[in-house]
């Protein structure tokens, strides 16, 4: 029954079957080709070939204990988990507040804090690298934080803003004019329904600051390098199968907090359309 | 309405305590906004004025107010054939490309059931989160001398194209990261235009290719500006995919800046090429914005 509707509708709602199928298909394996490849020459023996001649997990177990990736996830982790922790934090009362600020506050606030989407990443690592080498001459892991907390902020600050936008004020006032106070309104009313906002705007967060390139390339310090730094440094100099495996572990990562999305909050919060 | 318009005033003649309310609730803010001032906007301001400092080797820069390093970039033909035009040139073409690329497959999922959606999605989404370095190193491996593509393209007897190490690698490494971006916005918009258009469209005598431009491509532009403006954005500024694929022989702006900061130490020749490239990409959104504007607009008034 399902089958047939989805059938005759589907007939009847692509306009060039077949021709659209194929060329859906070309797009879906140009955008996944890379995890796929990167996957098949993690399981070389020798050489790195796509596809694979003589298959081995070798590498695959050999990158889980070569200690400086290891170290590089860790710090990658570490480094994504706060400054998107932090950046949540910060867009909380941003959004909450341009929400009911008058019009011109909404428009220096949203100026400030969607700035850094205006700036390409690569240009504001610049200029923060600029100051602190000035003024310190040397990066580390807290500044490294900073940064990412600026360039992780804009995501939160929107999702929570998408949800609050559907919030009827009505319910807080409700609260308040029971003689709630504004923070036990907050947490009893506010927070539980923009839920959904916060944990997608975290998540946001945390995925931008763990594959960001261009911040961490200017503010890593020399002996604590994120992962994407380890891998790309490795791949300047040297290529051997492990890497492959390093880079498909890192895969595999990425589909489980995919999954943990999908489960939170769905992906919908991707493809724009709220649960 | 009158009542929410009326209360600041109370506010203002309220009494002691509902000012420390309204300050509490607003205190909050406070933390953030001097963190993006402090951490953002003075770094900003910082690298302006780095780039109008004179630059001495061994030595901090000084600022003198001179536009020296925008005359060095914006006249000298060696920047701008190499550094501006690449990356206005690679930037605005992997744009176009990815979304074309991205359109079609976002058409075809938006169009599947909701309840079979969810594979591709997932997989788009799972492309994005991988480390950009991940993917440009998968896309290596497929295009390098040697590799899958090289031999198939070999197999059928075609010339030998080099693709790694020249602009063409380059091209299809921004493509490749920017496709996703493109998706992911354009899915949730197309798959809520409503089917009846589309049928009352056809029922007009409307074929195929005439509904898809008069009705779904227009509807769909909201999630079209927000795709290519996020891809745009990042590819004008990428670095990652230039230094490794590119080998050193395609410069774009991001990396000549890089270089120019961390290699040579000239910070302020690196300030002057991000505020480039900066003002550069903000100008090219606004126009782009603009003729979106403009085109719908006059395409509304005409029907």
């Amino acid at each position: 029954m399902t089958a047939t509707t989805t059938m005759s509708s589907g007939q009847a709602r692509w306009p060039w079957p077949t021709g659209l199928g194929i060329a859906a298909s070309c797009a879906f394996i140009f955008v996944i080709a890379p995890l796929v490849v990167v996957a098949g020459a993690a399981l070389n023996a020798e050489a790195m070939f796509f596809p694979p001649r003589q298959l081995t997990l070798h590498w695959m177990i050999a990158a889980l204990t070569e200690g400086s990736f290891v170290n590089g996830a860790l710090i990658s982790f570490v480094v994504a988990a706060v400054a998107a922790a932090i950046s949540t934090l910060f867009a909380l009362p941003v959004a909450l507040q341009l929400r009911k600020a008058p019009p011109a506050v909404a428009r220096i606030l949203t100026l400030a804090f969607m700035g850094p989407l205006l700036v390409p990443s690569i240009i504001f690592a610049l200029a923060l690298y600029s100051v602190i080498m000035y003024a310190f001459g040397v990066t580390n892991l807290f500044i490294l934080m900073i940064g990412h907390v600026i360039i992780t902020m804009p995501y939160p600050v929107r999702t929570i803003t998408a949800v609050t936008e559907h919030l009827d004020p009505a319910l807080e006032d409700a609260a308040s004019s029971v003689g709630a106070s504004p923070w036990r309104t907050f947490l009893s009313i506010t927070l539980p329904l923009i839920k959904p906002g916060v944990i997608a705007g975290f998540l946001f967060a945390f995925i931008t600051s763990w594959n960001d390139f261009s911040i961490s390339v200017f503010l890593t310090p020399r002996e604590l390098q994120p992962l994407p730094i380890k891998i790309y440094e490795y791949l300047l100099y040297q290529y051997r199968p492990i890497i492959a495996a390093v880079s498909t572990w890192s895969v595999i990562g990425s589909a489980i907090i995919v999954l943990i999305i999908d489960r939170l909050v769905g992906l919908n919060v991707f493809t724009g359309r709220r649960a | 309405m009158s009542l929410t318009l009326s209360s600041p005033q109370i506010e203002d003649r309220g009494g002691f305590r509902e000012r420390c309310v309204s300050w509490a609730t607003r205190a909050p803010l406070f933390v953030p906004f001097l963190f993006v001032i402090l951490f953002f906007f003075v770094p900003m301001a910082w690298l302006v004025a780095t780039s109008m400092s004179t630059h001495e080797v061994g030595s901090p820069p000084v600022f003198t107010g001179t536009l020296e390093h925008y005359a060095r970039f914006w006249t000298d033909p060696f920047y701008l054939e190499t550094a501006l035009w690449t990356t206005v040139k690679l930037s605005v073409v992997s744009t176009v490309l990815a979304l074309v690329i991205g359109y079609v497959l976002a058409y075809y999922i938006a169009e599947l059931p909701p309840d079979r959606r969810g594979f591709l999605t997932s997989m788009v989404v799972v492309s994005l989160s991988v480390n950009i370095v991940i993917r440009i190193f998968g896309l290596n491996v497929l295009l390098m001398s040697g590799g899958l593509v090289d031999s198939v393209l070999t197999l059928l007897g075609m010339p030998k194209v080099r693709i790694m190490y020249t602009e063409l690698g380059v091209l299809i490494g921004l493509v490749q990261i920017a496709v996703p971006y493109v998706v992911l916005p354009l899915i949730g918009v197309i798959a809520a235009i409503d089917p009846a258009l589309k049928e009352a469209a056809a029922s007009v005598g409307a074929n195929k290719f005439r509904t898809f431009w008069a009705v779904t491509f227009p509807l769909s532009l909201p999630g079209v500006v927000a795709g290519t403006l996020i891809a745009f954005t990042l590819n004008a500024a990428a670095f990652a995919i230039p230094a490794l694929m590119g080998g050193g022989r395609v410069r774009m702006m991001g990396m000549m800046a890089y270089e120019q900061a961390t290699v040579q130490g000239n910070f302020p020749f690196a300030a002057a090429v991000g505020i480039s490239l900066t003002v550069l990409s903000i100008v090219i959104t606004a126009i782009y914005l603009f003729a979106i504007n403009r085109t719908f607009r006059t395409a509304r008034k005409a029907t």
